[in-house]
């Protein structure tokens, strides 16, 4: 569980276009639940390296992530549920 | 909205990573196994260096080769995770079921190398790389001939002219 409720994160590069473009400012609820279609700021395999992306769904006690850009994001991520931090609630 | 990020000096946003992951199909381990046999070579200078009254140029080649250690154990983890999760696909894995396995303990290795100057570490995540490599080769098809040095695993990559030829 996350020490805080929220999170600010700056998103970089193109996989989230149109919704969020590269220097869009996200925040982030870390205590609730995610669904499909959430978008959500997880970390990779390097604790320090976030990511945002989009739910396609949630299977076998994994969810599987996609970028919005289908032009640049070609195919799904699995990522546990342990390297959620949180969902996006607003972006400014 | 740009006064609220005009606060970013008080509350530091993280950057999140949209990436873009173009999967343009080329794929190689040179870079991988010349990652970790320069780990390996760093470990082998470093154990050379004198511990007891170093001087100024053992001291600054200590901090190199660290240095270059910790480069390239990122450089090797990074590679680990680009093959893990873009190269290979599913009927990679059930072909070769401990494919996650080898791939979980080589990142971990290359962790571990971080952390450490061991010999034995730098020696295991060579083997681990080079067991990745052998399984990479049995996977790969043959470059285009317009494509040379680059490995695809796409057949209907387009095919692109190679500057100055």
């Amino acid at each position: 569980m996350r020490l805080l409720p929220f999170s600010v994160f700056v998103v970089s590069e193109n996989s989230m276009l149109p919704a969020y473009v590269p220097g869009d400012h996200v925040v982030t609820f870390n205590w609730g639940a995610v669904g499909c279609g959430d978008v959500i700021v997880f970390t990779g395999l390097n604790p320090d390296r976030c990511y945002v992306k989009r739910i396609s769904k949630i299977a076998g006690g994994k969810i599987f992530v996609a970028g919005d850009n289908k032009k640049q994001t070609a195919k799904m991520l699995s990522v546990s549920f342990d390297r959620v931090v949180g969902k996006v609630v607003w972006k400014y | 909205m740009k006064f609220l990020r005009s606060l970013d000096f008080i509350v530091r946003p993280r950057i999140a990573l949209a990436h873009c992951d173009i999967p343009c199909g080329i794929y190689e381990t040179n870079t991988l196994l010349m990652a970790a046999a320069t780990i390996s070579r760093m470990v082998e200078i470093l154990e050379e260096l004198p511990m007891g009254k170093p001087s100024l140029k053992d001291r600054n080649n200590f901090i190199r080769c660290v240095h270059v250690k910790e480069k390239h154990a990122s450089l090797c983890e990074e590679q680990l995770v680009t093959l893990w999760a873009d190269f290979f696909k599913a009927e990679h894995f059930e072909k070769w079921p401990d494919l996650h396995d080898k791939f979980w303990k080589a990142v971990n290795l290359s962790s571990d190398n971080k952390l450490e100057v061991s010999a034995e570490k730098a020696k295991q995540l060579l083997l681990a790389c080079q067991e990745i490599d052998g399984i990479f080769k049995q996977v790969k098809v043959e470059p285009k001939k317009n494509m040379a040095g680059a490995i695809s695993d796409n057949p209907a990559a387009p095919q692109k002219k190679v500057l100055g030829k």
